[in-house]
């Protein structure tokens, strides 16, 4: 199914450019580099001084480095890559995540020197990445959101206080800026709400150098919750499934998995299809994800990120559908390959983030790679850029493998994870493959549908146990 | 006598730019402020090769040119002895062209790039051996 679909996508696509300069590095850019090549797609790997060493950067048919280690003088530099995009004849620009991926004045930047942006436009960037603009506008689509303020707070605090009242206590008091845990605060009672706002106010504009901040009711319990999109500029909007991600440590995501155990699948089907409208409605273009928080069988709007996830593989591997192809398919003005119909998932999948951290202390671990042995075998996956011998540079993100099953259902992808995570070898760093095994043998985890604080309680009674 | 909180205040907003140097000058007097951009400095543009040797490497992206339109330049060439501070080539992007000197005295024993190549940050140009 999925080579008749790919060779269909071969010849349905134009051509609108030939060459992608990929602006990312590590696994990711990786992966990038292969939907590039599986399309005929030349490839440019840009990268900084600390990066040399990635396998991206030997595979591609351009390389240029274009700065020191520092993020801020080489992947978030939106000049260094526009001047090597134009040096290098590049004629469209891959994000990747991170990084620039989500910058609205770099897709601008990009489609401003002529070359096309595989991603969103600068303006949807901008009208999604604003929290309170992305509530009302998800509102309006018809997509549930958290109940809270319309809009962000008034300096007044009568009219704050009157606002808690109607969204009810415990609330979250957040900055409209904020992101990955920061800048927010839990308000439970009505006493502590004045002094919440203040401090919350001071750090979003010391943090993010906007002191708005908005009220939200707080989840005590809830799951995190997101639908994988697609769009293409012929008004076709489709929904790949659900993605449960509520395995995290502060915010940060360690294992995913789709479909989400325990939750009614007309539930999230009526989900999936108020995301796919909202699409249509906002003239959204390109991959994109709606993050929800779930409890007691409601959903609640969080955030849409509009870019590729990090954990777009499990929702590959039980749809069949490569993403990265389709985002640059529908960046080439082609349609997308599928219809909301022909997609059927099948069977369950499970992907662990491998870190080069301490498994419990998680400190970041660099290092030479002594030894490296990927697993294998039917329903395993593993994106990775690791080799031995490949140096991991201090300056990134600690992530360094994914490592996905597929069964066909939960209990055989669990098993096939927790037999890969034997057989995966990295020797001469720290890595948190041992805290993923432990993760997986969890009684509750292996239960299903644990929320997002589980994993935090479950390190501090790890670390009280004598 | 200048406010030393504008100087700061100034310093701090050019320091964040790609200004290398600032001149004002005031009925009162001139400031001039001279600013060493991190890559001259930076060891990995200038790291030797063994005692002797040395590799000069680019300060920034561009095409290699040992020519330009408006200024005479003698293409380098192995064999060559160049003097601590000549100008060597230049990084060409569209119509910049973004000068290349040596930072030593030496002579030239292996050109490693040629007229026209795509060079990337702190790629090396070529080898010398330091006098």
């Amino acid at each position: 199914m999925l080579e008749t679909r790919c060779l269909k996508l071969k010849e349905m696509i134009k051509m609108k450019f030939n060459s992608v300069l990929i602006a990312n590095r590590g696994e990711i850019a990786l992966r990038i580099m292969r939907a590039c090549r599986f399309l005929g797609l030349k490839t440019i790997a840009v990268y900084s001084e600390a990066d040399k060493q990635l396998a991206h950067v030997q595979m591609a048919d351009t390389a240029l480095c274009i700065g020191p280690p520092n993020p801020g003088d080489s992947y978030l530099s939106r000049d260094s890559i526009l001047v090597a995009a134009k040096l290098t004849g590049a004629q469209a620009v891959h994000p990747g995540y991170g990084f620039l991926s989500e910058d609205s004045l770099f897709s601008q930047a990009v489609q401003g020197a002529g070359l096309t942006f595989v991603g969103p436009s600068a303006d949807a960037i901008d009208r999604i990445g604003d929290k309170i603009r992305a509530k009302q506008v998800m509102a309006k689509a018809g997509v549930p959101c958290v109940p809270g303020s319309e809009d962000m707070i008034p300096d007044d605090i009568g009219e704050c206080k009157k606002i808690a009242d109607q969204v009810g206590f415990p609330l979250m008091i957040k900055a409209v800026s904020g992101g990955g845990g920061r800048g927010m605060r839990i308000v439970r009672q009505p006493k502590d709400l004045v002094n919440a706002i203040l401090v919350t106010r001071q750090e979003a504009a010391n943090a993010f150098g906007r002191s708005d901040v908005y009220m939200e009711r707080f989840l005590e319990h809830p799951r995190h919750i997101e639908i994988q999109v697609l769009a293409d500029t012929f008004g076709n909007a489709i929904w790949l499934g659900a993605r449960d991600c509520s395995m995290q440590r502060r915010h940060q995501k360690l294992i995913e998995e789709t479909p989400p155990p325990h939750i009614p699948q007309d539930l999230i089907a009526t989900l999936g299809e108020q995301c796919a409208n909202a699409c249509k409605k906002i003239n959204y273009i390109g991959a994109g994800t709606f993050e929800f928080l779930y409890e007691d069988g409601q959903f609640y709007f969080i955030e849409m990120n509009t870019r590729l996830q990090v954990e777009h593989p499990v929702t590959e591997m039980v749809t069949g559908i490569d993403i990265v192809v389709e985002q640059l398919t529908i960046a080439q003005g082609d349609p997308l390959s599928v219809t909301q119909e022909e997609i059927r998932p099948t069977g369950h999948a499970i992907e662990c983030r491998i870190n080069a951290e301490h498994p419990w202390k998680f400190l970041p671990s660099p290092g030479r790679i002594k030894k490296w042995y990927s697993p294998g075998g039917p329903g395993v996956r593993v994106d990775s850029h690791l080799y031995e011998n490949y140096n991991i540079p201090p300056n990134y993100d600690s992530l360094i493998a994914k490592l996905i099953t597929l069964g066909s259902d939960r209990n055989d992808a669990l098993n096939r994870m927790k037999a890969a995570l034997n057989e995966m070898q990295i020797e001469g760093i720290d890595t948190t493959i041992a805290l993923q095994k432990a993760l997986i043998q969890d009684p509750d985890f292996q239960k299903g549908g644990i929320d997002i604080h589980y994993l935090d309680h479950w390190l501090e009674n790890k670390r009280n146990r004598p | 006598m200048i406010d030393q909180n504008l100087i700061k205040l100034l310093t701090g907003r050019l320091q964040a730019s790609d200004v290398t140097q600032f001149e004002c000058h005031w009925p009162q007097g001139s400031l001039r402020l001279d600013f060493s951009r991190g890559h001259e400095d930076d060891p990995q543009l200038s790291a030797p090769v063994d005692s002797n040797k040395h590799l000069v490497k680019a300060t920034c992206m561009g095409r290699l040119c040992f020519e330009h339109p408006l200024v005479p330049l003698k293409p380098i060439c192995p064999g060559d002895h160049i003097e601590k501070g000549q100008l060597l080539a230049f990084l060409g992007f569209d119509q910049v062209f973004v000068p290349l000197y040596a930072k030593h005295k030496g002579g030239v024993t292996r050109l490693m790039m040629k007229q026209n190549d795509l060079v990337g940050y702190a790629d090396p140009i070529l080898e010398m051996e330091i006098d």
